[in-house]
């Protein structure tokens, strides 16, 4: 997934921030975080709030990357209901929605 | 600082409340509140009101100005303060402050909220805006999902059943049934909880709080107001010992923990160290029960309970009205319902009604409470602590 990196002190966020929250330094590069990744925790949501680009049920998942980053995401099953603590895999990213995989064979 | 004390409380009933405009039952709540305070209008220094989803869902805003407005008040500064579902604690918070600093003898918190005339997806819409859009609204998450992701957690980490889950339910149900203001009282089981319909997985139907129409109020007042009022009150005043807000991650994946929130957990330790209390002596609690989940999070997240211990805890009847330590003997946001911007003034109403030793559901030589108000994902929370004194 695209992640910024802040020039000074090298926080990665998901979204360009107008200042690092953690140096206030205004200067970040794009870069690439890890693909894989734990899962913390899963939801489905039955009713999908007005405005999304998904059909519910779906599932919405937080998963702890590789490198520490923590995000918010979309889960997609594979062929069987995944366990907390799993490994979980990026499928892709469309703007800030980042869609994941719960088999590696995805 | 001076010290704090609720001269008077006021409420309006919660659930539906067809055809009433919100200034209304603002103005109602804050009337019976300064009427059961027995102060004069004039000695009303500052207004504060709580407040969430007034400008979608009613198209209405500066709504502080227009409550003093309709209720006769002086030229006081009027306030609308807003933190999603923490705005009512917030209200009160400030009330407390102005008091506290000494800048006024009296200010009145009040909290409002009307819901129910609108649609569901518009309703729903309207709370996520408590979301942080840039971070967690691209992946479709909701409020109730939020809680679906701690619950399957909490269950995984501490093994924590439906069943125990389901008693939090049950217990707020059957506290609403004793409340005369409740929305949703109910002397219900365990099956027709868990046959409700699945919101988002572990969480179905009965384990979310109504959406509701309500308002309450409280004026609070100095202890130099306090003595000159206290030769000629029948009621009790009560202490606000403490009254703490604090913040939390405001991105979902930004919480370290996600069976606990940051800013309950600080917002009590600190409530209870200024308060000079421990855990152990307070009686009992209105805390944020928005699901039944929530309630046994929050349980452990204000050092009332031990971590992990929440669900047998209320399987154990030890926070029933009669129990240990009484959990929302209101009935909570589950049974009493969850006007949103006024449930943290509600919560205060509920327990100075306790300490009063007039509540319909009255915990038994209640002394010391607490009231917990959480908003957001855990961005905004107030923890405030009360005593019953007798003048």
């Amino acid at each position: 997934m695209k992640i910024y990196r802040c020039v000074s002190c090298a926080e990665a966020t998901l979204v360009p921030p107008a200042i690092c929250s953690k140096c206030m330094h205004d200067e970040f590069e794009l870069g690439y975080g890890s693909t894989q990744g734990v899962l913390i925790s899963f939801t489905t949501i039955r009713r999908a709030p007005a405005g999304i680009n998904l059909t519910s049920p779906y599932h919405v998942c937080v998963v702890e990357m590789t490198d520490g980053l923590r995000v918010t995401g979309v889960l997609e099953f594979g062929d069987s209901e995944p366990e907390l603590g799993q490994s979980v895999y990026e499928l892709r990213q469309d703007g800030m929605q980042i869609h994941f995989s719960s088999s590696p064979n995805h | 600082m001076s010290r704090v004390f609720v001269a008077g409380i006021g409420s309006t009933t919660f659930g539906k409340h067809d055809g009433t405009s919100i200034e209304h039952l603002a103005v109602k709540a804050a009337a019976f509140a300064i009427k059961d305070a027995q102060v004069d209008r004039s000695d009303i220094g500052a207004l504060y009101l709580g407040n969430f989803v007034s400008g979608p869902l009613n198209g209405k805003e500066v709504l502080a100005g227009i409550v003093a407005d309709r209720l006769g008040l002086n030229n006081i500064p009027c306030t609308k303060v807003e933190g999603a579902c923490a705005s009512g604690g917030i209200a009160f918070r400030h009330a407390y402050l102005a008091v506290s600093s000494g800048s006024v003898d009296a200010a009145i918190a009040i909290g409002v909220e009307t819901m129910t005339h609108a649609k569901t997806p518009q309703t729903t819409a309207a709370l996520n805006c408590a979301m942080d859009h840039e971070y967690d609204s691209p992946s479709g998450l909701t409020f109730p999902g939020l809680f679906g992701l701690a619950w399957r957690m909490h269950s995984q980490r501490y093994g924590t059943t439906r069943d125990e889950v389901a008693a939090v339910v049950l217990k707020n149900k059957r506290n609403g049934l004793r409340n005369p203001l409740a929305q949703m009282g109910a002397e219900i089981t365990i099956d027709q909880i868990c046959s409700s319909a699945m919101i988002c997985d572990p969480i179905q139907l009965y384990d979310c709080c109504p959406t509701s129409d309500g308002a309450a109020a409280v004026v609070v007042i100095s202890e130099r107001l306090m003595r000159q009022l206290g030769p000629f009150r029948k009621v009790p005043f009560v202490e606000a010992l403490s009254s703490i807000q604090t913040r939390g991650s405001s991105r979902i994946a930004g919480h370290r923990d996600l069976v606990s929130f940051d800013a309950t957990v600080s917002a009590a330790a600190m409530a209870l160290q200024s308060a000079a209390l421990s855990p152990a002596q307070i009686d009992l609690v209105e805390l944020h029960d928005c699901f039944s989940i929530a309630e046994i999070i929050d349980s452990e997240d204000l050092g009332l309970v031990p971590r992990g211990q929440g669900g047998k805890w209320v399987m154990e009847g030890r926070t029933a009205v009669d129990g240990d330590l009484a959990i929302n003997p209101s009935g909570g946001l589950l049974a009493k319902g969850h006007p949103v911007g006024a449930t943290g003034v509600a919560q205060v109403y509920e327990v100075v009604k306790q300490l009063r030793h007039e509540h319909p559901n009255q915990v038994q030589n209640a002394r010391t409470g607490m009231t917990h108000n959480l908003g957001g994902t855990g961005v905004a929370c107030t923890v405030s602590i009360f005593r019953g004194i007798d003048t």
